[in-house]
């Protein structure tokens, strides 16, 4: 699935939810803001995880700027930075194809620091909350749209817990890390 | 049987295969001799988690049981600790790849959680192993977008 695949499965259920509300055929339906469906679970699983995107990103930028530019760290963070960009931007749109508008991004967020452990820590968050949302989610499009998201928020947390001198897998599944 | 459900065991069994045939790959490299010392450390550990993976999802209802083979097809270029760790790395994508494929195919909410949740970590050990290859160990933004 690539990146227009996942804005399309992620969109799936807002059209799905148009669909049946108009009794239209769900390919040809298009959402509009009158034909908008109500907030669905599923809404609220993308929104949550376009607010959390945003505070990633951030988080980084900050980590960024802590660091001298020739700083062997700065390019990793600088691309875990531009991950989570592509993430919230992805989600953002899968919201908007569905109808309705995703969170914006703040101009601070509240961080517990920006050193490794502490941006582990946070994608290992963000990975356990994909997860939950992962086995919510009505639309098993969905649920694989999460996943793949999901997978590089895992994978994050991993290259940083290295840099901070530990485990890069300490326990075989996620809800135990 | 509920068709879902029998579809759902299939794709489960698949996912204990994959497990099978990826166990066979790591023990029969680990006692080859030639892996380096920093890459036996890696594999063990990539041995245990997928045993548990193996486990778990054998465990799940509706999975039909299979017992490995006795031998699985493996990969060429297995002579070197950089040949191996190669062929390790794209065993492990494969097998990410296949349980992300999985995911929107299954009909219980429950078993897609129970998939992610090993998806996670077969992701994560195609980080450590390109970390330990000294490529970048995570060079996009979605696992769908692959490795190249």
């Amino acid at each position: 699935m690539d990146r227009r695949d996942f804005l399309r499965s992620a969109a799936l259920l807002g059209l799905g939810a148009a669909a049946a509300c108009s009794g239209a055929s769900t390919a040809t339906t298009t959402p509009t803001p009158s034909s908008r469906p109500a907030s669905s679970p599923d809404v609220e699983i993308l929104a949550s995880a376009v607010a959390r995107e945003h505070r990633a990103a951030f988080a980084y930028g900050a980590a960024v700027a802590s660091v001298a530019p020739d700083d062997p760290s700065s390019s990793v963070l600088s691309r875990f930075r531009d991950h989570h960009e592509a993430h919230a931007g992805a989600l953002s749109r899968a919201l908007e194809l569905a109808g309705h508008v995703p969170p914006s991004r703040r101009d601070e967020y509240d961080l517990v620091g920006t050193a490794p452990l502490d941006l582990a820590s946070l994608e290992n968050g963000l990975a356990r909350d994909y997860l939950e949302a992962c086995g919510k989610a009505v639309a098993g499009e969905l649920a694989q749209s999460l996943a793949n998201i999901m997978a590089i928020e895992a994978r994050h947390a991993a290259v940083l817990r290295a840099v901070a001198g530990q485990a890069s897998v300490p326990e075989p599944f996620l809800a135990d890390q | 049987m509920n068709e879902a459900r029998v579809d759902d065991g299939a794709l489960l069994a698949a996912a204990v295969e994959r497990e099978h045939r990826v166990l066979f790959f790591y023990r029969t490299v680990l006692g080859s001799g030639k892996l380096a010392p920093a890459s036996v450390e890696i594999a063990a550990g990539l041995v245990a988690d997928h045993e548990a993976h193996r486990a778990f999802i054998a465990s799940l209802e509706g999975v039909p049981r299979r017992d490995p083979l006795a031998s699985y097809p493996l990969p060429p270029s297995l002579s070197t600790d950089g040949g191996i760790l190669r062929a390790a790395t794209d065993l492990e994508e494969e097998a990410a790849q296949a349980l992300y494929g999985s995911l929107a195919r299954l009909a219980l909410p429950p078993l897609r959680l129970a998939l992610a949740s090993v998806l996670a970590v077969e992701a994560q050990h195609v980080a450590v192993l390109r970390a330990a290859q000294r490529l970048e160990p995570v060079p996009h933004p979605f696992l769908s977008d692959g490795l190249s």
